[in-house]
């Protein structure tokens, strides 16, 4: 080693002493411990129910000898509640391999899979959960950036800009990791995804989609021209396409299933969700400055389908920062929830930058809370009944920055007002719980460290038959549907799949089933 | 069998647990630093735990182990966000990084780990983490990784002429 090598070495050496130096110390508390432990046995007990439930297509296939073929049963798959497979886990040296192979991702099914489409066209909006994969925070100016690639720019009484999408590949990439689904009804869903096969070593979105239900999924576009990364799909042709990277505010409407986007005006600096259906959209989108934190000036929009220009129907909601809002349907009611920015922050109105509203007449009316609840942790509308909706909150009498117990809470009345709630569950710091709701009496509840389901509107929680064998820590959202739909997606940084899918439940959330999107 | 079954799975809690308290905090530290994110990096140190627990039969050094799990997870989550971030710079026409430090004199203030790591090819990313982060020695990171001993120092060697050249320029 001569000196300029030695002189490199040390100066490496520094660099990383130093920043070794300043590791934190976090605490190995007996919360964390009973946390792992807990999602382990659970994940055992995913795998046992997968073996069983393999088991039984398996005998029902033979019984049923060669009259019948049921698509799902073929080759090796290992039945509708298999659980994410170890061996897909691209992130532990066990099953990586060497940490410069980019993970590949082989499907553990070969079979095709159940059908998930309700046959209502309409879907929720996602719960994140906190911070595991949050869009990157740049502060970005209001409203008005377009693409500048493809893109035809309008003069005063010029057409809406158009942006055609870019090529689709041939077949979807190993790679491909779903953030956002979209049920169009009629058994026709669409998902978007990230990639990075292929794709020079940047980040590529792309559009896919099935006719049939989630058996087969075949790429669409390229959404990267679009700068979209989200959409909600009224049909096979009609949607909405948004960006979720903090500071776009770009809104786009396709009428060819997502071949071609035009513009919508809107003047928005961040959407946040949208939601459409029968001829109605749902916009939440904020117009004022974007930061780390969120972005001030949330708005609702509410007007028809197929509207270019929506600035006239825009509605002030409050101005303070928010942060993951999210827009759902109960029945034909539309609903907005911002959630607070973190655990334990104190019960009070918008203004502190959260809340409920229910929108109406094109403008959003704020929901008070439930009187006692005490720390709002998760909220859910039913997607199949007017006026219905659930808020989980802390129960009383806790410190809101060390909540363990929580409970659900019930309106029939859109939020006018509220009942009492039932059994709890352990709700630990008060963070990552997700809810989902499909009608007035099931309401799903993922937290960090369990599933639980209501039959009864939230007054008793048991586990699910088959549960999700994921916690919230590995999802980035759930979303109710109609027709007793609910839709997982994983977050694959966390989960470490390494297989492009979303798990889905079509009997209200008691049982559970992957949906793949490769063959 | 369940008796036997009962008495495998308290067995590996046990030694699990053992690990857990001797590592558990530094290995969650460490993810901070990189993820940025203290509720990310529990989560992801978290993760890696349960997957020990997963494979607790045929990890022989859990220490290594660990710390390859959490710098994968991490480079997963890098990568994620990462071409986020691409995609909306080349949606936008080009937007720079707003979290690039301003230069000083303490290496460590001008440079974050995770900006030093990604300067270098990918082949490069994780031995260095390993190596230099996470002071793992050439051996474990080999073992770990599934390279050679000799594979691992060219890596090293290659990485610290490219890391030093990234030092020199923002000093």
């Amino acid at each position: 080693m001569n000196r300029h090598e030695r002189d490199d070495e040390r100066a490496v050496e520094e660099f990383f002493a130093a920043h070794r130096d300043r590791v934190p110390e976090e605490p190995a508390d007996e919360v964390t411990w009973q946390r792992i432990k807990d999602r382990h046995r659970r994940e055992a007990r995913g795998s046992r129910w997968g073996t069983v439930a393999g088991l039984g297509i398996a005998a029902a296939a033979m019984a049923i000898g060669t009259y019948v073929v049921w698509p799902q049963i073929s080759g090796t798959v290992p039945g509708p509640a298999a659980p994410v497979d170890a061996a897909s886990d691209t992130s532990d040296p066990a099953s990586s391999g060497p940490a410069d192979s980019v993970p590949t991702g082989a499907a553990p099914t070969t079979g095709a899979v159940p059908p998930t489409a309700s046959s209502t066209a309409r879907a929720t909006g996602t719960a994140e959960p906190t911070g595991t994969d949050q869009p990157t925070g740049t502060d970005q100016p209001t409203g008005t950036d377009q693409p500048t690639d493809g893109v035809t720019a309008p003069g005063p009484d010029a057409p809406a800009a158009s942006v055609a999408a870019g090529e689709a590949p041939d077949a979807l990439p190993s790679d491909f990791a779903v953030v956002g689904t979209s049920d169009a009804g009629g058994g026709q869903l669409f998902a978007t995804g990230t990639h990075e096969a292929d794709c020079e070593g940047t980040l590529c979105v792309l559009l896919a989609a099935s006719t049939d239900g989630g058996l087969t999924w075949y790429p669409v576009a390229d959404l990267v021209p679009v700068g979209i990364s989200q959409v909600e799909f009224l049909d096979a042709q009609t949607g909405y396409g948004w960006a979720d990277a903090r500071g776009s505010g770009a809104l786009y409407l396709t009428d060819d299933g997502g071949l071609t986007w035009t513009s919508v005006t809107l003047g928005a600096s961040q959407v946040w969700d949208v939601q459409a259906q029968d001829d109605r959209v749902v916009v939440a989108a904020s117009t004022g400055e974007c930061g780390e934190a969120g972005c001030a000036g949330l708005v609702v929009v509410d007007a028809a389908v197929g509207d270019l220009d929506l600035t006239d129907h825009v509605a002030q909601v409050i101005d303070p920062v928010v942060e993951g809002v999210q827009v759902q349907w109960a029945g034909a009611g539309a609903y907005l929830w911002a959630p607070p920015p973190e655990p334990g922050t104190a019960p009070g109105s918008g203004a502190e930058g959260w809340g409920t509203w229910r929108v109406q007449d094109g403008r959003a009316e704020t929901l008070a809370e439930p009187l006692d609840c005490s720390t709002p942790l998760a909220f859910a509308a039913a997607a199949d009944t007017d006026g219905q909706i659930f808020t989980a909150c802390a129960l009383p009498g806790q410190d809101p920055a060390s909540v363990s117990d929580a409970g659900v809470w019930r309106s029939t009345t859109g939020g006018r007002t509220w009942g009492s709630p039932g059994g709890s569950f352990a709700a630990l710091s008060g963070d990552g719980v997700l809810m989902a709701s499909t009608d007035a009496d099931h309401v799903l509840v993922v937290t960090r460290d369990e599933v639980l389901l209501s039959d009864d509107g939230g007054m008793s929680w048991h586990e699910p038959s088959t549960p999700l064998p994921l916690t919230s820590p590995s999802l980035l959202s759930l979303t109710a549907e109609p027709g007793g739909v609910l839709v997982a997606v994983v977050d694959d940084t966390v989960a470490g799949t390494g297989s492009p899918g979303y798990w889905t439940s079509t009997d209200r959330g008691e049982t559970w089933e992957r949906v793949d999107l490769l063959p | 069998m369940a008796q036997s079954s009962t008495r495998a799975a308290t067995a590996v809690e046990a030694g699990v647990r053992e690990v857990y308290l001797a590592h558990y905090g530094r290995l969650s530290g460490w993810a901070t630093t990189l993820v940025g994110d203290r509720g990310l990096a529990h989560d992801v140190a978290t993760e890696a735990f349960v997957r020990l627990m997963r494979h607790w039969d045929t990890v022989d050094d859990p220490r290594p182990w660990l710390y390859t799990t959490t710098a994968n997870l991490v480079r997963d989550h890098w990568r994620k966000r990462g071409r986020e971030a691409a995609a909306y710079e080349r949606f936008q026409g080009g937007v720079t990084d707003p979290d690039v430090a301003a230069p000083g004199a303490d290496p460590a203030d001008v440079l974050s780990v995770r900006q030093a790591v990604e300067s270098l090819p990918e082949r490069m990313r994780i031995p260095v983490l390993l190596y230099y982060f996470a002071d793992l020695s050439v051996a474990q990171v080999a073992r770990e990784i599934g390279k050679s001993d000799g594979a691992v120092k060219r890596d090293l060697y290659d990485a610290r002429a490219l890391l030093a050249k990234t030092l020199e320029g923002t000093r």
